[in-house]
Order: C-alpha cells, then sequence, then structure tokens
C-alpha cells in the first residue's frame, strides 16, 4: 500500500488555517515508542503488521481509536499508518511550553505519514480544538507546522469553519 | 459353649486374614509383571540423542538433541526430555526450538491418520529465530505445537515475542516459519499488547 501525497483532483473549496504560530516547538513524535492494543493482529516478523477489533494506539501525545490499523514498512523503515473506524477518534495533546492544546478529530478512514508528521482524515472528516471547528471531506493536520488544510470534494459539501472563543481586538485601526 | 464357639471364629479370622496379608505381599513381590503393565512403560529407552537430517548439498538442515528418548508401545508416542531443536531454512534463517518434554505422537487409529504430524513441545518454551547468524527474534511460551510440514509453530497459551522493533503479547498464535507471517489472538479482557518502536522513514 502507498502512502501517497495529497492531491486535489476535484472541485474542491481550499481552506488553509495557520492554527498556531510556526515557532511553536515541534512535537517530538519520533524516536517514542508505540504502543498498541488490539483483539488480533496479523503481520510478518520482517515488516508491517494490521491490528484489528477495538484498536487502541498511543504515540507521544497523539493517541486514537480505530477498528482497523496498518502499521506500513518499506524495506524496513516505518512509513505510517493507515487506520479506519466508525469513526477512527484522535486525541493530540500539543504542549508549546506556554499552553497546553487539545486537539480532537475524527474521519472513517485516517493516514498518518510519518515521516511528513501528517495525518490526513477523510469521510465526514472532523478536527476540532477550543478555538475552532473544521468538518469537510478531506482534512490535514500537519503536525510539525500546527497547520490544518480542509478539502470538499463537491459543492453541496462545503467546509464548515467555526471560531470559538476569539478575542477581538476593538482598538480602532491606526491608519 | 457360646464363648468358645466365638473364639473359634475370633481365631479363624485371625488366621486366614493372616494368610491373606502374606500370601497378597509375597506374591505382588515375587510375581512378574504383566503384559498390561508393561504396556504403559517405554518399550525403548535411549540417552543423549542426536539426530541429523542433511539437504541435498551436505548443509544440515535439522538437528534434535534431547537427554533422553523413551518410546511408549501401548499409546505409540515418544518422549523427548530437554529437547532442542534446530530448523534451517532458506535464506539463511535458523530457527531454534527449546523445551523440557517434547511428545512426538503416531498415529495408532485410522482417524488419526488424517491428522497433520506435530511435536508438543510442553512446558516453557524458548524459541530463538536466527538470519544469518545474528538473533533477530525471541520467543517464550508455553505449550507450543510445532507442525514440521507446514513449518507451523502454535500456542493457545501466553506468548511473549520480542524482535530488534516490538514486544508483542498474546494470548495465543501462530507463527509461520517459513514465510514469518504471524497471527496474534487476544481475549476480550486480555488483548494483544504491542510496543513497537520502529525506525521512521526520513
Amino acid at each position: 500500500m502507498n502512502l501517497t501525497s495529497p492531491n486535489s483532483k476535484f472541485w474542491s473549496i481550499l481552506f488553509v488555517l495557520l492554527v498556531y504560530s510556526s515557532n511553536c516547538s515541534a512535537a517530538e513524535l519520533n524516536g517514542e515508542a508505540f504502543r498498541i492494543l488490539a483483539n488480533d493482529v496479523r503481520g510478518s516478523i520482517d515488516g508491517g503488521f494490521v491490528a484489528s477489533g477495538n484498536v487502541e494506539l498511543t504515540y507521544g501525545s497523539m493517541s486514537f481509536q480505530a477498528d482497523r490499523a496498518s502499521f506500513e514498512v518499506e524495506e524496513n523503515a516505518f512509513k505510517g499508518i493507515k487506520a479506519t473506524g466508525a469513526p477512527v477518534r484522535l486525541k493530540l495533546t500539543i504542549d508549546d511550553g506556554e499552553d497546553q492544546r487539545t486537539i480532537q478529530a475524527e474521519g472513517s478512514s485516517v493516514i498518518y505519514r510519518v515521516a511528513e508528521d501528517q495525518i490526513e482524515f477523510s469521510g465526514n472528516a472532523r478536527v476540532e480544538s477550543e478555538e475552532i471547528s473544521i468538518t469537510g471531506n478531506k482534512i490535514w493536520l500537519d503536525v510539525d507546522k500546527y497547520e490544518i488544510e480542509a478539502e470538499s470534494l463537491d459543492s453541496d459539501n462545503q467546509v464548515e469553519v467555526i471560531f470559538r472563543n476569539i478575542d477581538v481586538d476593538e482598538k480602532p485601526a491606526e491608519e | 459353649m457360646k464363648r468358645r464357639a466365638l473364639t473359634a471364629v475370633v481365631i479363624c479370622v485371625c488366621v486366614i486374614g493372616c494368610l491373606w496379608f502374606f500370601f497378597t505381599r509375597t506374591s505382588t513381590d515375587n510375581a512378574r509383571p504383566s503384559v498390561e503393565n508393561l504396556q504403559n512403560e517405554p518399550n525403548v529407552r535411549i540417552s543423549k540423542v542426536e539426530m541429523l537430517e542433511y539437504s541435498d548439498d551436505g548443509s544440515l538442515k535439522f538437528r534434535a538433541q534431547a537427554s533422553t528418548m523413551k518410546h511408549s508401545q501401548q499409546e505409540d508416542i515418544v518422549t523427548l526430555d530437554d529437547i532442542d531443536l534446530q530448523i534451517a531454512l532458506e535464506g539463511g534463517q535458523n530457527w531454534n526450538l527449546a523445551a523440557p518434554t517434547a511428545i512426538i505422537r503416531n498415529a495408532i487409529s485410522e482417524s488419526e491418520l488424517d491428522e497433520r504430524p506435530r511435536i508438543d513441545l510442553i512446558g516453557d518454551v524458548r524459541v530463538l529465530k536466527e538470519t544469518d547468524q545474528k538473533p533477530t527474534l525471541s520467543l517464550m511460551g508455553r505449550d507450543l505445537m510445532y507442525y514440521p510440514n507446514e513449518r507451523m509453530l502454535e500456542s493457545q497459551q501466553p506468548v511473549t515475542i520480542r524482535n530488534d522493533l516490538a514486544t508483542f503479547k498474546a494470548s495465543a498464535f501462530e507463527i509461520n516459519l517459513k514465510n514469518n507471517e504471524f497471527h496474534l489472538i487476544g481475549t476480550t479482557n486480555q488483548r494483544v499488547d504491542i510496543e513497537y518502536e520502529p525506525d521512521v522513514a526520513q
């Protein structure tokens, strides 16, 4: 199975949002161990494996629940995870040194690309934090840069963004 | 009159009891074992066993070492104590299976003829996989079954498997030694538990 980059082939509404400033400390996911619990696991000793049935995964500050999760290994290098569920639920805690923020997300399919630190949600995808809620056909969450990108695949199902708890600067703009 | 009769009866009972005890004891001690009794005993017993099998190219294909080998005639069972099996497969893969006891059952009825040949590894079993003479996997479990024709190893008992990247704990498992595919099974109370620390692709 290949983990391809997001490709906008469809008419789409693209929404790019910088959720947090890019100088936040990166989530230190690499180098940590995954902990996986599942009812059944099939795989290869020298390669990847597929966990199914009530799958729970924790990896650093990230945790998710899924019905099935496939751990992709190519040439002895870990590439990422493909998970499906009804839905797959993910919780990510980001600690930037000052604040601790929690992002909750879900989708019927989730792909985590380890090298890019990017998570792709598709199928009734939703990403939520205290400040914002985004729904769309596809949502990409860049864990390293804290960027969210959302896409709708048809005009009937547009990307919806709801801002919450936004501080409004009431000072008049200086001219 | 009655007292005499009673005394006579008591003496008779004592004498008969003594005779019965004497005869049963001496006959047990001195009698030769019956054929039925012998059938439960091994009819073959060999110490310090080493079995070797070679491939067509002369390389070692299979080696089994055991401290003793016994054959039970009645059930046609071969029991090997302190068994150490070494199985060499293609690609420089070596599997080493060690157990306190191994039991090989030969078919003694027609229904058993259809069953797959199997070696039961009883007690705490240790399995090591070596690739190009480097240990690449270890497995600790209890009461494993090895199917030599299929190169399958399985157990319905808890198992811990470790390789360079992960530790797997499961309630039951199957491993195909030939193609290295595994199936780990959990229970409702004890799911398969994996700690996985992979090399991350950059």
